[in-house]
């Protein structure tokens, strides 16, 4: 192929494009706001009408089981030419169920010194702006998990605990979680409970 | 790592890549949010087989690829780009035009390869077509281009 026609328009980039980054995430943040608004309706109207109710009192430790057995490095991933490393504890049957806070700007795991294999389940962070994630403004936290994972509790600073269903896009083999919040993350734990 | 520093090192782009395929400032800018918002979702999925600035490509050619299924709103691709340098207004409102003219296949490719430096083997794999293809697309868009700009 010839190239005598080649043109050079690189003058009809855009010089001063709007803030787009900023209202992007804000506009994911209400999505994962209302999808989660939703989720807990379903899940509500689920337990109203089986007459379960989720004990207000229950501890995330009550919540995932005191016994978390071996630690294991579970995850070692590539976000945007930067390694991300994401340790875990496994329960005695070899499923995780706890992952530790995740790391910051530094991108680690405040995970001292756990060791143990990698496997292909990931998870990832982001805008932390400190390592421990205080004065963080927002942070995007998403991972994947086994496919037999229905879904992870988040636990924040603060106590609360979010739990956040997974979800097994098409052509996947793990199912996938995401979360966009303010605050601090203390943890990431798998629900053993909720596994399918 | 910040997932907003790495999006704002490509909001630019991705920007003018929609403002030129759309013609229209507040298309581009709805269009370049969804995508970022779409790779927010996405991020843990990018394994590093791609930059992150083919993968946002692709990505944005995917919510381009919906838009045009979508019926045009009444100001899609009207004349709103215009740019305020002394002197070379009407110049360069006729390439804005000719750009427009083409069709959205056309346009695309030359977004990419001529505006926004993809190597054509790049912009091949982010629409999907061969590179053969590509090229030969590239080959004549650029000569309907330079037919309708020289008129």
């Amino acid at each position: 192929m010839s190239h005598d026609n080649e043109l050079d328009l690189s003058q009809m980039r855009e010089d001063e494009p709007p803030d787009v980054v900023d209202a992007a995430f804000g506009r994911f943040r209400k999505r994962l706001v209302l999808g989660g608004l939703i989720l807990t309706l379903l899940v509500g109207s689920v337990a109203f009408m089986t007459g379960r109710s989720q004990s207000d009192e229950e501890t995330l430790e009550d919540m995932v089981g005191q016994d978390h057995g071996a630690f294991h490095l579970i995850a070692q991933q590539l976000v945007g030419g930067e390694e991300w490393k994401v340790y875990a504890f496994l329960d005695q049957d070899g499923r995780p169920c706890m992952i530790e806070t995740l790391g910051g700007g530094s991108c680690h795991a405040h995970a001292g010194d756990i060791k143990g294999e990698i496997a292909d389940y990931g998870t990832s962070g982001t805008s932390w702006s400190n390592d421990d994630g205080s004065g963080a403004e927002y942070v995007v936290v998403s991972g994947a998990v086994p496919p037999e994972i229905d879904s992870v509790l988040i636990e924040f600073d603060d106590g609360t605990v979010e739990r956040v269903a997974t979800e097994q896009p098409p052509g996947f083999d793990d199912r996938v979680f995401a979360l966009l919040s303010e605050g601090s993350i203390e943890r990431i734990v798998v629900d053993v409970r909720a596994v399918r | 790592l910040d997932l907003a520093d790495v999006f704002r090192t490509h909001e630019r782009d991705i920007y003018t890549y929609f403002l030129r395929l759309s013609g229209n400032r507040h298309e581009a800018e709805e269009l370049a949010q969804e995508t970022f918002v779409r790779a927010c979702s996405a991020a843990l999925r990018f394994r590093g087989a791609s930059t992150v600035r083919t993968w946002l490509f692709g990505i944005a050619h995917r919510v381009w690829l919906e838009r045009l299924r979508r019926p045009p709103t009444s100001e899609f691709g009207a004349a709103t780009d215009e740019r305020t340098e002394p002197g070379d207004q009407s110049d360069w409102m006729h390439l804005l035009d000719t750009l427009r003219s083409l069709e959205p296949d056309d346009r695309e490719s030359i977004v990419l390869v001529d505006v926004l430096g993809f190597a054509p083997s790049q912009a091949a794999s982010l629409i999907d077509v061969t590179p053969e293809a590509l090229r030969v697309r590239l080959h004549r868009a650029r000569a309907r281009f330079r037919e309708r700009h020289e008129l």
